[in-house]
């Protein structure tokens, strides 16, 4: 019991009552209000508002290119965090700070670097609209913007396991006869898959509410690119506060399941690490 | 299978790891690497597994040159110091691995893996998690997985040196036996001089990238062929002596090759003063200043004899060295 044990820090009733207040004012109060908000229109507005085609439309399309971006992240930040966890090179620190950027970055600043970038008379969009290829105010777009706001998460949560992982399980393999896939494969990816997975659904979170660096490259095409976000602010615009708050419990349900995957997750590999 | 080194370097930077190492290795021979930590045994170990390649010099296992054979196709056993088990794998499937990656069939893994289990006494954890076993069962199962696809030589990297004294003791008596049963030619690496002289056939004391001595234990411990060898085999005395050409050299001397006496009837005998008495073990030291050494010198004796000398700190009494060594180089 927490409570019988004597603690250095005195007033174990005092701070779990404080933690529950501070919770449940900042955090369930406001999401509780949400979900009653929803309701006001009863049942049947509800079902409406989420089922309408236009908000399907864009909560399929948010959580289509949600998991396009997390699985590009999560091979691709896995090569990044393996190069940074592994090897030593000149302008590591940089490049290890460059991977924090698009945490402090304020997202607006994001989109519409991206935007200049991609769109049709952008340094890249330039190049590639003569062959017929599109990225930006596309759902390509969409996807580079949630890669680039999801990275961090994926690295930050494998690289220390990476870290951690001994060199020499590698070299057990490989002296056993394993070829380096067949190490890679058989030891090295089991014993980093629920980091993956952790960073797999942090990122993944984290793009399903992006706003702000979307709706610059998106076009924000009703039914063709438009995301769950941004129908939220356009019909909160509308004065259509039930209608908002019902795509928003949809979110939250969204955000809740996924949050349930990094906890299943995390403790598992918090569990292996204990014990090992 | 036997084995042999000739001339390997080996550069870190301006690290020299191997500076010219040639070692011969005969079939079934358990030969222990000893030295101290950064003297480039376990390098010259990674470069017998193929992990690490030499600058120059080769490998040749049963006179076969492998010294670019990459470490999947030499077939060696390796066993590491904090076991680096699979973790996510049960015991089963660590043993199992190595036969696995080779397509064995599964049931000749099942026979192998169990006969492999009950070698290392620890039939009834195949369905465990490594993280579920002790540090000694850890690595009795490294050990296992080492041995289960037949390896040409078993490579053991400071097999001990996570373990605590109890465990450690057992484990070596244990190595000893199964290194008789199973007859693999053997490295262990180890800065342990205990581990070195109670498990292996042969030592090579390395220093400094270097092979200071090759030996049997007895001989090596008798007749150090360096006074560095002499030092990091144990407590040593240093004091000076005139040698048969009259010039004063450094004379070594084993805490245990020295005697005491109350009165300097002997002309070798040096007067000293005793300091402390360490009484608590399985011999007596005693700690002596001596005008004639600069350092203080240490003498052990058995508990009767030194009962019977009647000594306490602050006695003066003489010294009389039984052996002293004198070395060309004092490196």
């Amino acid at each position: 019991m927490a409570t019988k044990r004597r603690s250095p820090i005195p007033g174990f009733r005092l701070t779990l009552g404080f933690t529950l207040f501070y919770l449940g004012l900042l955090v369930l109060f406001p999401l509780a209000l949400l979900v009653a908000k929803s309701a006001s229109g009863g049942w049947g507005a509800f079902w409406r508002a989420v089922t309408s085609p236009r908000a399907l439309a864009s909560l399929r399309f948010t959580v289509l290119t949600s998991v396009a971006a997390a699985l590009i992240n999560v091979v691709f930040g896995f090569v990044l965090a393996w190069v940074l966890a592994r090897y030593r090179f000149p302008g590591k620190r940089i490049v290890d700070a460059i991977v924090d950027l698009p945490l402090a970055l304020p997202t607006a600043v994001a989109g519409v670097a991206l935007a200049t970038v991609y769109s049709d008379n952008g340094w890249v969009g330039s190049r590639l609209a003569p062959l017929g290829i599109h990225l930006a105010f596309a759902w390509p777009g969409v996807v580079i913007a949630l890669v680039f706001v999801g990275l961090p998460f994926l690295v930050r949560t494998v690289q220390p396991v990476i870290e951690e992982l001994d060199p020499a399980v590698e070299e057990a393999a490989i002296t056993l006869g394993a070829s380096r896939a067949q190490a890679f494969a058989r030891v090295v990816l089991p014993a980093l898959a629920p980091a993956l997975r952790a960073g797999f659904a942090a990122a993944l979170a984290r793009a399903l509410g992006e706003y702000g660096s979307v709706v610059f490259i998106a076009g924000n095409m009703p039914m063709k690119t438009e995301i769950s976000s941004l129908l939220i602010m356009t019909k909160l615009d509308q004065y259509d506060y039930a209608g908002a708050a019902s795509i928003g419990v949809v979110m939250l349900a969204l955000s809740l399941v996924v949050l349930v995957v990094i906890h299943a997750s995390r403790t598992s590999s918090e569990k292996l690490r204990a014990l090992a | 299978m036997s084995f042999e080194v000739h001339g390997l370097e080996k550069r870190f930077g301006s690290y020299v790891a191997l500076d010219g190492v040639s070692l011969r290795v005969a079939k079934g021979e358990l030969v222990a690497l000893l030295g101290p930590s950064g003297c480039g045994k376990t390098t010259l170990l990674r470069v017998l597994a193929g992990l690490e390649t030499a600058d120059s010099g080769t490998v040749l296992f049963d006179g076969v040159d492998v010294t670019r054979t990459p470490p999947a196709s030499r077939n060696v056993g390796l066993v590491f110091q904090h076991y680096a088990l699979f973790e996510h794998m049960t015991v089963f499937e660590n043993v199992a691995f190595g036969l696995r990656v080779r397509g064995a069939s599964k049931a000749r893994v099942a026979e192998r893996v169990r006969e492999l289990l009950a070698h290392v006494r620890l039939e009834g954890f195949a369905s465990r998690l490594p993280s579920q076993l002790s540090g000694g069962q850890r690595q009795r199962i490294a050990l296992a997985r080492a041995l289960a696809a037949e390896p040409r030589v078993l490579l053991l990297d400071e097999p001990f040196g996570a373990l605590d004294a109890r465990v450690r003791q057992e484990l070596r008596v244990w190595l000893r036996r199964l290194h008789a049963d199973a007859g693999v030619t053997t490295v262990l690496v180890t800065h342990d001089r205990e581990d070195a002289f109670e498990v292996a056939d042969r030592v090579a004391v390395m220093n400094a990238g270097r092979l200071e001595q090759v030996g049997k234990p007895v001989d090596v411990f008798h007749d150090p062929a360096s006074a560095w060898v002499m030092r990091f085999l144990g407590d040593v005395n240093e004091f000076p002596v005139r040698s048969e050409r009259g010039s004063s050299v450094v004379g070594y001397v084993r805490p245990h090759e020295i005697e005491l006496s109350r009165s300097g009837t002997d002309v070798a005998s040096l007067a000293a003063k005793i300091r402390r008495v360490h009484s608590a073990g399985a011999s007596v030291r005693i700690e002596f200043e001596a005008d004639a050494a600069s350092a203080p010198l240490v003498a052990e004796l058995d508990e009767r004899t030194f009962q019977s000398l009647k000594l306490s700190a602050g006695d003066d009494v003489f010294l009389l060295p039984r052996r002293v060594r004198v070395f060309d180089r004092h490196a």
